[in-house]
């Protein structure tokens, strides 16, 4: 049998293909088929399928109105975090440039003991390792302030081996990192003072406090 | 077609959701869905026309074309909730098999015998024996009187695939029907 589409044009028709007498039933067959389906009634189920018909068409006009809605609420959310978050760096940013330590902001971020400055001096970026207590929050300056050695990136020649926090100078110089007292943290203009403890004045003693004050972010 | 001058209006206003308008289209074409998804061996035909419609009311928007492509583009909708309840079936072993054999059961087999009923539950048994797309090509070039092109859209196949497919049931449809006759069953020949 080829695939002739006048062939079954032909069966279609109730004929018998010409070149396929083997075909005379098939032909009786689909003539049979169509007898077999008459059109279908739906007079049973009209009224039910139109029902449902009408509900899902004010659903679907209901929907049509929510995305709308639901677009501005999305919008309003996104705006909102993003703004947040834009000042929250800002912030962050203008405390760095301030000189202060903007993980200061955070609630019960304490600085653990002073280090000796890193040998190889001190360069703008090199990362705030203040020793912690506490989680630190979300950080927008320097990298965070791990307790264990890190590698800050790009440096080299560093010791790394004390597993204590090590000082960060903020960008100012060597000198400038001895000689700054381990003393109150520099205002800032966004980030908030560590609540001083009982007893103690609002300067942070030697012992647990030092250069690595000047950790900055 | 049976909308003829009238499709655009009424298309339009069912896309608005005139309930005149989806009244029209159901009347026109539900009966010809009913019996497409009966010829198809559908366990719940009345069912799944019903949610055939709801299926066109969330679609419509997506519909572009004229009379006759919306017809096939009805009748596609209705193969896709065929098939999707065949796989609900299929998902559900508690449930009556998709086995085409089974679903091809009479429904009418509690009630008084007569030739139709007969003829139909014949035409049913051979139709059986055909896969699943061989069987919907057969009944849409025949029953539906659909072009291989408007076929291949229904089924979402190539024109190509479709002339395959009616091969293949031609050529099974005769074999069946020669053994049949040859064993000494049933004459399709009138007469």
């Amino acid at each position: 049998m080829s695939k002739n589409e006048p062939d079954f044009s032909r069966l279609l028709a109730g004929e018998q293909p010409a070149d396929d007498p083997s075909l005379r039933d098939v032909a009786a067959f689909l003539g049979a088929l169509r007898t077999a389906y008459p059109p279908a009634s739906v007079d049973a189920v009209r009224e039910q399928h139109l029902a449902a018909v009408s509900r899902e068409v004010r659903l679907v006009g209901a929907a049509r109105t929510r995305p709308a809605a639901s677009h501005r609420a999305r919008r309003t959310v996104v705006t909102t975090i993003t703004a947040a978050l834009a000042l929250l760096t800002v912030g962050a940013g203008v405390a760095t440039a301030m000189g202060g330590n903007p993980l200061t902001i955070l609630p019960g971020l304490r600085l653990g003991p002073p280090e000796a400055p890193r040998s190889g001096g001190p360069t703008a970026g090199a990362p705030s390792h203040p020793t912690t207590t506490a989680t630190t929050g979300p950080r927008s300056g320097p990298p965070s302030p791990l307790p264990t050695p890190t590698t800050a990136p790009g440096k080299s020649g560093e010791d790394h081996t004390k597993p204590t926090v090590l000082p960060t100078n903020n960008g100012k110089s060597s000198e400038a990192q001895a000689s700054h007292k381990p003393t109150a943290l520099p205002s800032q203009a966004t980030a908030k003072a560590d609540p001083p403890a009982k007893g103690r004045s609002s300067v942070p003693p030697k012992s647990t406090r030092g250069s690595e004050v000047e950790a900055t972010g | 077609m049976a909308l003829g001058e009238r499709f655009p209006e009424v298309l339009q206003a069912a896309g608005q959701g005139a309930d005149w308008a989806w009244a029209e289209v159901y009347r026109e074409y539900a009966p010809s869905l009913l019996r497409f998804l009966t010829s198809q061996g559908a366990a719940e035909p009345e069912d799944c026309l019903g949610e055939c419609f709801v299926q066109l009311v969330r679609n419509l928007s997506s519909f572009t074309g004229d009379e006759p492509a919306f017809r096939a583009w009805l009748f596609r909708v209705a193969r896709n909730r065929l098939v999707d309840a065949w796989r609900a079936g299929r998902r559900r072993p508690a449930a009556p098999s998709a086995d085409v054999g089974i679903l091809h059961e009479s429904r009418h087999q509690h009630e008084p015998a007569d030739a139709d009923l007969i003829r139909r539950q014949a035409v049913e048994d051979v139709l059986a024996l055909l896969g699943d797309d061989q069987r919907a090509v057969i009944v849409l070039r025949v029953l539906e009187q659909f072009s291989v092109e408007e076929t291949a859209e229904i089924l979402e196949r190539s024109p190509g695939a479709v002339r395959v497919l009616q091969h293949r049931a031609l050529r099974k449809l005769r074999d069946v029907l020669e053994a049949n006759r040859l064993s000494g069953g049933r004459s399709w020949i009138p007469g």
